[in-house]
């Protein structure tokens, strides 16, 4: 076995009786930028808090560079850098405050701190409880990314950001992947998740029930397409459509189809008569599970 | 000794300290201040507290108290209930805000995703709590005896430093009950509200114990009944027996948190 970064084995967590995750088993390799995707309740924040010792496992094992988490909890927690789901910080304080209390915690001052408040545009010098969400959330990025850390761990990083940060957020991941560091990217989002990740775990109940490289994943997405033709659109050509994708029509002009593969092949044939206007929309995550995933519910796919 | 988790918990609880050292000054202040008015008229008082029915007295400490001493009075009027519930509303409401507290507003998460044990950031917290308790008793004693120099008031110095030291233990007894509480459960309110509750149902014990021979043996199992600042203050002495209940309650009630923090779910 090579050496990995996150490494879970047969993890299980139930709150009481209730189901947390169950027998999770996957691993994230050195540079890999993991998706972990899931609606919320999947157990995504779950796996992540078990990464991060703050809960126990009820049974299994997590390991992180491989070392279990349990037993080398403080000293792997120097190379994580982590942003929570739901972002909570000292309010009272400044963000300044924040940031000198996590580089206490860390023995020096994060290296790259004055780079990213820059970038992400961001003034330390206000109290936590006046800044936006948005704010908050660029406060949690730079706490997790100003060390430099070999991991990171990022639970819907993007949430709250305008699509201008989010861009910016994004970049620095990039950067730093091509740095070395490894990104497990906790998200619902899945343009978010297409943009950057290369593997990706579909978590639902609990349980793992797809892991794909990202281009896998993508061919099976559900996407909608709607196009509005010139002219009125002939019965016939419906037909020949509907051969290969269900295709309904809206208007006289318009038709709308739900494609999960060969996008490229329907796309085609929609474009052989004139058109006014096309749009293609992802579906949710959800329906991409309704659609791909539904029947495999009750166990892993490998 | 992580000093940035010890100088954090100080820095976040600063303003309940300053509130609680400006109630206890005021407090402290007024009764000496009132004291020299009392000693004049002690012919008056012993008459009042003939009066006074054995089930008040021990409300306030026992039936033996005696408002002509300073000892008596201040223990009557202050230090018997009245400091201890100011102190104890103080140093429960650290407890319970430095883990319970922490891991409901999810700033403990905050911390524990940074390199920090949680034996460390518990152990290191509990060290910050002694040392707000020890701030709140030096705060008592300070405006006992400075108001003593103004208004001429016989506070005797080395009662002090005792009351300090037996003050300060009561307080961490009462303080490390809590953080267990703390370790143990979620939400502060919940903490606060078992603490003083216990505390409350100690105090009645106390008082039942002292007010009937029937159940005089309920005394033995209240805090109160170890805390005896009218000996300290007027006789300089303190029974090894409150030394031991305290330090045995402070080490048993500190392990326990320990011992919990490290096996919970911090959600």
């Amino acid at each position: 076995m090579g050496a990995t970064i996150i490494r879970c084995e047969g993890l299980t967590k139930y709150y009481g009786r209730n189901r947390g995750i169950e027998d999770l088993t996957f691993e994230v390799r050195p540079g890999q930028v993991y998706g972990f995707l899931g609606p919320n309740g999947a157990g995504k924040t779950t796996t992540i808090r078990c990464l991060l010792s703050m809960l126990k496992p009820t049974r299994g094992k997590a390991y992180l560079f491989d070392k279990e988490v349990s037993v080398n909890g403080r000293g792997l927690r120097y190379r994580i850098g982590y942003v929570p789901g739901e972002v909570s910080l000292y309010e009272k304080q400044s963000g300044r405050w924040m940031l000198d209390y996590v580089s206490g915690l860390r023995g020096g001052s994060g290296p790259a701190e004055a780079e990213l408040c820059a970038r992400l545009e961001f003034d330390p010098a206000r109290k936590i409880r006046e800044l936006s969400k948005g704010n908050k959330q660029k406060l949690a990025l730079i706490i997790a990314l100003m060390h430099n850390p070999d991991l990171l761990i990022l639970d819907e990083p993007t949430s709250g950001l305008d699509p201008l940060n989010q861009q910016v957020v994004f970049d620095i991941i990039e950067e730093r992947v091509q740095a070395g560091a490894t990104v497990f990217l906790s998200s619902h989002i899945l343009p978010e998740v297409e943009r950057v990740c290369d593997r990706i775990a579909i978590i639902r109940d609990g349980r793992v029930v797809a892991e794909e490289a990202v281009g896998v994943l993508l061919t099976k997405a559900i996407r909608t397409v709607e196009v509005t033709y010139v002219e009125p659109i002939p019965e016939q050509f419906i037909q020949s459509i509907s051969t290969k994708t269900a295709v309904e029509r809206i208007g006289d002009n318009v038709l709308r189809a739900r494609v999960s593969e060969d996008i490229d092949g329907v796309l085609r044939q929609f474009l052989e008569l004139p058109i006014i206007d096309i749009t293609v929309e992802h579906a949710s995550l959800e329906e991409v599970f309704l659609q791909y995933y539904g029947h495999t519910q009750e166990g892993a796919l490998s | 000794m992580n000093w940035t988790i010890f100088k954090s918990s100080l820095h976040l609880r600063r303003n309940t300290l300053l509130w609680y050292s400006l109630g206890i000054t005021l407090y402290g202040w007024l009764i000496v201040a009132f004291y020299p008015l009392i000693e004049k008229n002690a012919d008056y008082l012993d008459l009042v507290q003939s009066m006074l029915t054995p089930e008040l007295m021990a409300i306030f400490g026992g039936a033996n108290l005696d408002f002509a001493t300073i000892g008596g009075f201040l223990g009557i009027e202050y230090l018997n209930l009245f400091w201890i519930f100011i102190v104890s509303a103080a140093i429960i409401t650290f407890a319970a805000s430095e883990l319970a507290g922490a891991v409901d507003d999810g700033t403990m998460e905050a911390t524990l995703a940074q390199p920090a044990s949680r034996l460390q950031v518990a152990f290191v917290r509990y060290l910050a709590m002694a040392a707000y308790a020890a701030a709140l008793n030096l705060v008592t004693i300070l405006t006992l005896y400075i108001p003593g120099l103004i208004h001429n008031v016989d506070v005797p110095l080395d009662s002090m430093l005792l009351l300090f030291a037996i003050g300060w233990l009561l307080t961490m007894a009462i303080g490390s009950f809590a953080y267990m509480v703390s370790a143990l459960s979620t939400g502060s309110g919940r903490v606060v509200g078992i603490s003083l509750g216990t505390l409350l149902a100690m105090w009645l014990a106390d008082v039942l114990g002292n007010i009937t021979d029937k159940v005089d043996w309920l005394k033995n199992i209240s805090l109160f009944h170890y805390w005896q600042p009218v000996e300290v203050i007027d006789k300089l002495s303190v029974a090894s027996e409150s030394w031991l209940v305290f330090g045995v309650a402070v080490v048993l009630f500190f392990a326990v948190a320990m011992w919990a923090f490290q096996r919970r779910d911090v959600v």
